[in-house]
């Protein structure tokens, strides 16, 4: 009830910033399974305004603005739009209505032109006599860009332009909709320097215009650059809504998290232990220079943004990417392995972060599957042990607490927290010296999350396991590393160790 | 999250239909032989059982090749092809070398699977257009070879092979059993097999498991040729020539046989137990077709049909996204 009474009086305190409210959100409730992704959540955004939705993964943002696009109907709650019931049932009616929203994914198709693009799925604007009217959607299409200050042809292909610009497109999509609110999604994930700058102008230019603006990034800076007001989530519930005047990253950064976090028991004296990889001066497609030392029963993660390099160590390491300079020591010898077998052999495992593409085979049994990670192990001459094959398959089982009938059942019978358990087990049964972890728990629910941390931390002190993992989710970077080195466009940002691996401090050295 | 409601009825659905795959083709077998034992009353006799066994010998073997490269998700147009060319080719060397003539066919079969693998593994190109290919320009071999007419066998021993038996059972219903043995070891108790049954049911999971993907496919096209090179020698020695329309068509009664025998087009499942009884049952239709008095035309039309159904029946749609 006090979060709701601040909310009340915050939401006076900007009623007088602005003018009117356009969009307001009371008591929005959406439930998937037993998970509350958002429960009694409300916003108020007024003609000018630009609030910054922050909070944590899965703090319910994204399905706020689901429900607000028309994407997802919510289980409760109501929604007016200039004062009138808001209840979109599709995209196409909440953009009808003036609610535009660019996705975070990439929603432009590669073979088609840019006009083509900016009037996608309204073409038929253009139709004169059953026929398109090409020349009239390329003007307005230009008429669009202008307004962006984009240098692109029109009739340009999709497939010839840079993530950057595409993303842009879909942002002159959005715009040439004329929307009263407009959703913005992570979409300076994909933006360069140049176009970030456009975007930011551009929403200077919309609030002037009496626009309203909900604005998603995990970038602090622009939040505190570009918005005018902060709503906080927390898993899926409300916490504060402020004007960005009044905070600074730090407290941002703090109200997000919501509680001190609680710290993982670190293992000390981990510094003298043997160094099992060293890479020196790595570089390859998307990373330079990287240079990092792990020790045997060591975690040490490499924590960054999606696309910020640290999934490319990882493969070079594992051999599934080109090294163009520097080298790999794997337990005091240069490990030369140019791929994945070679790799394997020299006892190195790796858990993928695509478990459906990368990492189990749907179709097959849980056995074939743990026996499938560096087949020769359970081989001679080219024959496989089937014995040796189902005691690893039964191990496995075991050890992962991997809940099934038996090991012949399809791993695509299985939930999704066991089909994770899986591919653990398939990498762990390798026996390696080293196991790289890309994004380990990445898609299961949290009780698995902590029963998997649980059994990494009990198989690298039994085994004297080195470990070096990639990983998105920040509270899990906090809570299992030993050490923590920020990423930041391919080169290392930072090294933290110990008390220094705190949310704020990390992602001041990631983005 | 919404995957968890989703997934429940699809999770019963995926066993009844994975269970279904698997006793599907045994189903087919016994309601084919019923039919025809009611319509037809030489159906059930010891001397047709005997020649639909040696008619079945000739497709099971192609067919047991052309199997691994189904699980594998690719596909082998070229059967017909490589199996009428090592017919050719034993016959043709059979007139001076003798007997010595018959690893001629399989290294021919072995050499021609290599050689598609390569172009399918290295220069990326789709199997079923390497095979196509191979398809055409193996029959346009077979002609120069033979000159357009049928190159005789003389050699006794081949017609035995051929036409003889062992303790009453047919020698080629007991080369097609050994090589389905062979088979079978390859399938379940190898690193290739494994290999075979990873790729087809994710090559991407496969590689970075650290299997040699390249290699593997090679190997797999290698080895089905060697099992249409064996396909060939049969043949031939069951015509006693080497016939410039040899094989001509198997291809398609081969993909046939895999499929009804419950290893669907996707890859990543089924296996050479199941398409011994695709090959029955697809020998079985045209010879109970014939004693019924259907004709050769309507027989194509229902031949077509059945290859359809089967695929309809067998193929993972949990694994296709776009069809094209």
């Amino acid at each position: 009830m006090a979060d709701v009474a601040n909310h009340m009086e915050t939401g006076q305190g900007t009623a007088k910033r602005f003018s009117h409210a356009i969009l307001e959100a009371r008591g929005l409730q959406k439930q998937y399974g037993p998970v509350h992704a958002v429960r009694d959540v409300g916003l108020t955004l007024h003609a000018g305004e630009a609030l910054a939705l922050c909070g944590e993964n899965g703090a319910g943002k994204s399905t706020i603005f689901k429900i607000l696009a028309g994407e997802v109907t919510p289980d409760g709650g109501e929604i007016t739009l200039n004062g009138d019931p808001f209840r979109p049932d599709s995209a196409a009616s909440a953009v009808r209505a003036g609610v535009s929203m660019v996705y975070q994914e990439f929603n432009t198709l590669p073979n088609t032109s840019v006009a083509e693009n900016v009037f996608l799925g309204r073409m038929d604007m253009f139709r004169r006599f059953g026929i398109i009217d090409w020349t009239k959607l390329h003007a307005a299409a230009q008429e669009v860009l202008n307004r962006l200050g984009l240098k692109i042809d029109p009739r340009a292909s999709i497939g010839s332009l840079s993530p950057s610009t595409c993303k842009m497109i879909e942002l002159a999509r959005a715009l040439s909709t004329n929307p009263k609110v407009l959703l913005l999604d992570e979409i300076t994930a994909s933006l360069d320097h140049d176009d970030a700058d456009t975007l930011h102008r551009l929403m200077a230019d919309l609030r002037a215009q009496g626009v309203g603006i909900l604005y998603v990034s995990h970038r602090l800076q622009e939040i505190f650059g570009s918005c005018t007001t902060v709503e906080v989530m927390k898993d899926g519930a409300y916490v504060t809504t402020r004007p960005v005047e009044d905070l600074d990253e730090s407290q941002l950064s703090a109200l997000m998290i919501g509680r001190k976090i609680d710290v993982w028991e670190r293992t000390p004296g981990l510094a003298d232990r043997p160094v099992m990889l060293a890479l020196d001066g790595l570089s390859g497609a998307g990373f330079k220079d990287v240079s990092l030392k792990v020790r045997r029963g060591q975690i040490v993660t490499l924590a960054g943004l999606a696309g910020s390099g640290a999934d490319a160590v990882l493969e070079a390491v594992f051999g599934a990417v080109a090294v163009s300079k520097g080298s790999i020591e794997l337990d005091g010898k240069r490990h030369e392995g140019r791929d994945i077998p070679e790799a394997i052999a020299a006892g190195i495992a790796m858990v993928p972060k695509e478990r459906a593409v990368e990492g189990l085979i749907d179709s097959a049994d849980i056995q074939f599957n743990i026996g499938l990670a560096g087949l020769t192990r359970n081989a001679r001459g080219g024959f496989v042990d089937g014995s040796a094959e189902s005691k690893d398959a039964e191990q496995g089982m075991q050890l992962f607490r991997i809940k099934a009938p038996s090991a012949a059942t399809a791993v695509r019978n299985l939930s999704g927290g066991n089909k994770q358990k899986v591919l653990l087990a398939k990498w762990f049964l390798t026996n390696p010296k080293l196991i790289l972890l890309n994004n380990p728990t990445r898609g299961v629910d949290v009780g698995v999350k902590l029963e998997i941390y649980e059994m990494l931390q009990k198989l690298r002190e039994e085994r004297d396991l080195a470990v070096l993992m990639a990983s998105e989710d920040m509270a899990e970077v906090i809570r299992v590393s030993d050490m923590v080195i920020t990423i930041r466009h391919g080169a290392i940002s930072g090294v933290f160790e110990g008390e220094a691996i705190t949310e704020t401090n990390l992602i001041n050295a990631m983005i | 999250m919404s995957d968890m409601t989703a997934s429940t009825p699809s999770l019963r659905s995926g066993m009844n239909f994975d269970r279904l795959r698997t006793y599907f083709p045994f189903m087919v077998l016994i309601l084919v032989c019923i039919g025809f034992a009611i319509f037809s009353d030489q159906f059930v006799s010891a001397r047709n059982l005997e020649t639909v066994l040696r008619q079945a010998s000739v497709l099971s073997i192609a067919a047991m090749g052309a199997t691994f490269i189904i699980m594998m998700a690719s596909i082998d147009l070229s059967v017909g092809s490589v199996v009428g060319l090592s017919a050719v080719i034993v016959a043709y060397f059979m007139q001076s070398n003798g007997l010595l003539a018959a690893p001629a066919g399989l290294l021919s079969g072995a050499f021609l699977g290599a050689l598609v693998g390569v172009i399918y593994a290295k220069m990326k190109v789709p199997s079923f257009i390497v095979t196509l290919g191979l398809l055409v320009a193996g029959h346009g071999m077979m002609l120069h070879i033979t000159e357009g007419r049928p190159i005789m066998i003389k050699d006794e021993t081949m017609r035995w092979i051929g036409s003889g038996d062992i303790a009453g059972v047919p020698t080629i219903v007991i080369v097609a059993l050994i090589a389905f043995a062979v088979a079978y070891v390859i399938q379940n108790h190898t690193i290739l097999g494994r290999s075979i049954v990873a790729i087809g049911g994710g090559e991407m999971v496969a590689q970075r498991s650290g299997i040699r993907i390249d290699r593997v496919k090679i190997g797999t096209f290698a080895l089905a040729g060697l099992y249409s090179g064996l396909a060939g020698i049969v043949l031939s020695s069951r015509m006693g020539a080497g016939s410039p329309t040899a094989g001509t068509g198997l291809e398609l009664d081969v993909i046939a046989a895999v499929v009804i025998g419950g290893t669907p087009l996707t890859g990543g499942m089924g296996g050479v137990v199941g398409t011994i009884i695709g090959a029955l049952i697809i020998t079985i239709l045209s010879n109970g077709l014939n004693l019924a008095g259907v004709s050769s035309y309507s027989q194509l039309i229902i031949k077509g049909a059945v290859l359809i159904i089967a695929v309809v029946i067998s193929i993972d749609r949990k694994k296709i996204g776009v069809i094209k």
